[in-house]
This record gives C-alpha cells, structure tokens and sequence, in this order.
C-alpha cells in the first residue's frame, strides 16, 4: 500500500471585514486500488467529453482520490468535471458537471459513485494534469 | 470582491516504482459573489442537508460556481456529498477533507454514512 501525503492551505485577509481567514490541513492518504494514474489531456473541444479513466473505479462505492488542475491561462477556458456513473465507453448524464474549473485552478475531491471522470471544455483546448488514485481494489 | 489564496501539496514516493510525485500549486481565487459562508461546523445525520444559505445563482464559470471546502471531523463515519439532483458525487471518509469549485448546483448536500458526525466547511459563491 501507497503513502500520499496532501496539504491544503488557504487564507484571504479581505474576504470578512472582521474575519481573518487562514489554515492548513494535512492528510496522509493510502489508496489501494489496483489502478493509479497520472495523466495530462489536450482536452478535444466544446461538445466533446473526455474521459480521464481507460479502466472503471472499482471497489466498494467506486472511490477514488482526484487532484486534477487546468493548465490553461486564457480567458473563458475552463473546464467542466462531470461523474461518469455509467460504464466506461458510454457518456456521463450531459451537462450534469460537478466541479468547474477555471484557467489556473484546482481540485481534490475523494470521488465517489464514479466509474470515471468525464472532462468538456467551454471553449478551447484546455490541457489538463491529474492524478486519480482508486481508493480499494474491485 | 476578495481574495482565497488557495495552495495545494502531494507527495509520494511509493504510489509508483517508477515516479515520484511532489509538487505544490497555489492560485489566488477572486470571490465576488454575495454568500460568502465562512468556517461553519454541523451535525449531520442519515438525511441529506442543504450546507448553502442562499442558492448559488452566479453566471462565471458555466453558473452557479462556489469554492466549497469540506471536512469529515468525525473518527468513525463518514460524509458523504450530493449535488442538488441528490446525486452522491463524494465521499469524505474519517479526517478526509475536499476542496473544489462547486458547479452547475444551486447547493451541496452532505449526509452521514452512519450516526450524526460533524463536518466542516467553507462555501464562497463566485458572482
């Protein structure tokens, strides 16, 4: 079994006029499915969803670690992260996307109730880097 | 309008034989939008719960963007998280946390797996 460690900082000084914001959490993660990927995609295009998985989550709950970022730093490209609950090579439920990610930004989310992670760009071929790490073996 | 200035780490050295991993990225986020919810802790139980006061209606971003920190306080059980169509999308086990732009949802649900846990979390809509 793997060892990941994660660390998530965040802080704003003006978000609350009378409220600081600022803390870090950590977290040691040990994923111990039978499929780790590291990927970066040249996403195809608006109207397209790309899957990110060539094998199905498996295990208990379909679980899996997901940091994914939008490498893009232009304007309007950000891409919407949608579930895909049905089999692998059959499309996730259109335009029923979870998580937008704008130019530069990032997430890291335990996923769950995913076979796969489907990916679609509003506009350009944004690239995208991830790491899914499936949390038990099927 | 405010700044998240949001930093994220990871790190292995045995996720592959082949490759370590480490690498941090950090971005600072705009926040514009009027339901800022800061650090808010609640009990959850077996019944899904709307975590978001207002409904998040902004338009950048695809609609309805918001980051959404998450966290599982709890030792035993775990929160599991929904979208507004009471989809089940993530699953926060024991001490595990999330962070992510919430999208395409008027809200977030979380819910126990068990029991009534406690859960942390920050909502920031973007405008």
């Amino acid at each position: 079994m793997a060892t990941v460690n994660v660390t998530l900082s965040l802080s704003s000084t003006d978000l609350f006029a009378k409220q600081t914001l600022s803390f870090t959490e950590t977290d040691v993660l040990a994923p111990a499915g039978d499929s780790q990927v590291v990927g970066k995609l040249y996403l195809t295009g608006s109207g397209t969803e790309d899957s990110i998985h060539v094998k199905e989550i498996e295990g208990t709950g379909d679980k899996a670690y997901l940091y994914m970022r939008n490498l893009s730093s232009t304007t309007g490209e950000y891409v919407e992260v949608s579930r895909r609950a049905s089999a692998v090579g059959t499309d996730s439920t259109a335009n029923d996307w979870f998580s937008v990610l704008g130019p530069g930004e990032f997430l890291f989310i335990p996923v769950a109730n995913c076979l796969s992670v489907d990916l679609e760009p509003a506009a350009g071929n944004p690239t995208v880097e991830y790491i899914l790490m499936e949390k038990a073996a099927g | 309008m405010a700044t998240l200035n949001a930093t994220f780490s990871i790190s292995s050295t045995d996720l592959f034989d082949s490759v370590n991993i480490s690498k941090t990225v950090s971005k600072a986020l705009t926040v514009d939008g009027d339901n800022r919810q800061g650090l808010t802790v609640v009990k959850t139980t077996t019944t899904r719960m709307g975590i978001v006061v207002e409904a998040l209606s902004g338009s950048t971003g695809g609609g309805k963007k918001a980051y959404v920190y998450i966290k599982n306080l709890d030792a035993t059980d775990r929160i599991i998280i929904e979208d507004d169509g009471n989809a089940i999308f993530a699953d926060l086990a024991p001490g595990e946390f999330c962070f992510f732009p919430s999208a395409d949802n008027t809200t977030v649900h979380v819910k126990a797996s068990a029991n009534t846990p406690l859960c942390e979390y920050l909502i920031l809509e973007v405008d």
